[in-house]
């Protein structure tokens, strides 16, 4: 069984055996077309021993879960991560999806049933994509940001979401002689804060779970921790929960076709 | 001895003062200050002073406006914004119903009655795409200059719809369609990214009542083929001020000389 989740910026697959995953990768080039889609599984498959043919069934989602030539079906993202988090975290609630360019709030039910949903995907603020341009003006690597969050010592606050602004500001910090690290803080916070709006929006029952790639950033969990009052559960890899929720599907959609 | 006052704009990007003397405009100009209030209102006033041969004990009273208008010691007041905006386009257009001001960082649109009063009045200064700096940005990321982009723009029959509102992804819309087969003409792109911003303000200003007259300014008012645009969606004819970035420092500097004006009758 195989899950893939086609995002904005990345690819992430997941490969199931017997209920259990066995290999997952994380494509983080930008490729054209089908292109992310025929990769993102090449890597998954490399060192399983197994070939496209071996999989069962495949089910694509994320925004370009339509390019998936391989795939059996497609289900939404919303569903796939709802449905991923469930699995892992059954005492999850609420999840808190922050991708490369949209973020949702998703709440769930005892039996992982969706019952209220948010999403932002008109605003790059408060995603994965702010803080990458951000990355890039501080000159930083984006993987870093987590790191350089807890070197802060002094509480920076911006009083922006866009981008456009936030990198004014940011500027302006800099010609200062603001350090670089606090000027971070002020940005995961930003995210953060985004987040939780998001969420205000939606209800914010624990447990609270967060997912995407952008929760791999410590320094934005903490003060999603701080704001939310929560301790919330991440998966070991967050980034590849909906890949993981498209692949419990095959195995559903699998099974229920067997029947027939 | 001739009564001098000063009205001092500090924008996001740029500082703007006006000094009147008698009612009549002695200076204006606009200084580059990215900069704190206090440092930015200084700079602004000291090139002022040097143009005008004055020096600050020359002038009766200043009046400061602008989001940080309070962090100015030397001011003796301070106005909002719109206060002091609609002031200054009164002047100028004395039928005014409408204002529109489009600014680097915000854009608002208010009406004005026949006393002068403000009474509606609508704001955007959370989002980059409805305000100038979303043309500085798509300029940048084509590397064009604004006045590139304009004169293109202006040669344009037609233009591409960019359908996000955020900068950010329609920055990515515009960069697919400089890489389009077949290739859309640039003028047709940059024709787009005015009608982008247009349409973004127009969507405000639709918030409060379009009554004319309808006045158009703040530095994106200079702006040729974003007047062009807005002015196919607003019915009535957009009247731009010759100097559109000036108009709320003129307002402050009319608002000082009252201020003088009472001061000295005491």
């Amino acid at each position: 069984m195989a899950g893939v989740d086609i995002g904005s910026r990345t690819g992430k697959a997941v490969v199931m055996e017997d209920g259990n995953i066995i290999s997952s990768a994380i494509c983080d080039t930008i490729l054209k077309g089908t292109e992310i889609a025929w990769t993102t599984m090449k890597r998954t498959l490399a060192g399983t021993g197994l070939t496209l043919d071996d999989i069962q069934y495949t089910v694509a989602t994320g925004y370009g879960r339509f390019v998936v030539p391989y795939a059996h079906g497609n289900v939404s993202e919303v569903s796939c991560h709802a449905r991923g988090v469930h699995y892992l975290f059954p005492s999850a609630r609420t999840i808190l999806d922050i991708g490369g360019q949209d973020s949702k709030a998703i709440n769930i039910n005892e039996q992982g049933r969706i019952t209220n949903f948010f999403m932002n995907d008109m605003c790059a603020g408060g995603t994965g994509k702010f803080l990458e341009v951000m990355a890039d003006l501080l000159q930083i690597a984006f993987e870093d940001m987590g790191k350089l969050h807890f070197q802060s010592r002094k509480r920076i606050l911006f009083n922006v979401k866009c981008v456009l602004f936030a990198k004014s500001e940011a500027l302006t910090m800099l010609r200062e002689g603001i350090e670089k690290c606090d000027i971070v803080a002020g940005l995961n916070d930003v995210v953060a804060t985004a987040g939780f709006a998001l969420l205000s929006r939606a209800s914010i029952i624990k447990d609270l779970s967060l997912t995407g790639g952008v929760v791999k950033n410590a320094g934005v969990v903490e003060r999603i921790k701080e704001k939310t009052g929560l301790e919330p559960l991440l998966a070991p890899d967050p980034q590849i929960v909906g890949a993981l929720g498209a692949a419990l599907f095959a195995q559903k959609k699998y099974l229920a076709k067997q029947k027939t | 001895m001739v009564m001098k006052v000063a009205g001092i704009d500090i924008g996001e990007l740029t500082t703007k003062v006006v000094i009147l003397e008698e009612g009549n405009i002695l200076y204006h100009g606009i200084a580059i200050t990215a900069d704190k209030a206090e440092i930015a209102a200084r700079k602004a006033i000291e090139i002022a002073l040097q143009h005008t041969n004055l020096a600050m004990l020359d002038l009766s009273y200043v009046l400061a406006t602008g989001m940080t208008r309070n962090g100015v010691s030397f001011a003796n007041d301070t106005k909002t914004i719109i206060t002091c905006l609609a002031k200054g386009v009164r002047r100028l257009f004395p039928d005014v119903r409408t204002v529109i001001d489009v600014g680097a960082e915000s854009a608002a649109v208010f009406n004005i009655d026949g006393a002068g009063r403000v009474d509606s009045f609508t704001l955007n200064d959370k989002c980059g795409a409805g305000s100038g700096v979303f043309l500085e940005s798509m300029a940048k990321m084509l590397e064009m200059s604004i006045e590139d982009m304009v004169d293109e723009a202006l040669r344009a029959d037609k233009a591409v719809t960019i359908s996000n509102t955020c900068t950010i992804f329609a920055e990515q819309e515009v960069l697919s369609y400089t890489f389009a087969v077949p290739p859309v003409p640039m003028a047709e792109i940059v024709a787009g990214i005015h009608e982008s911003l247009a349409s973004r303000i127009f969507g405000l200003a639709k918030r409060v009542r379009i009554v004319p007259e309808v006045v158009l300014c703040g530095g994106v008012a200079k702006n040729r083929a974003f007047v062009k645009s807005l002015n196919k969606r607003v019915e009535s004819e957009l009247l731009v001020p010759e100097e559109p970035q000036i108009i709320s420092a003129l307002g402050a500097a009319l608002l000082a000389a009252e201020s003088a004006t009472v001061i000295k009758g005491n």
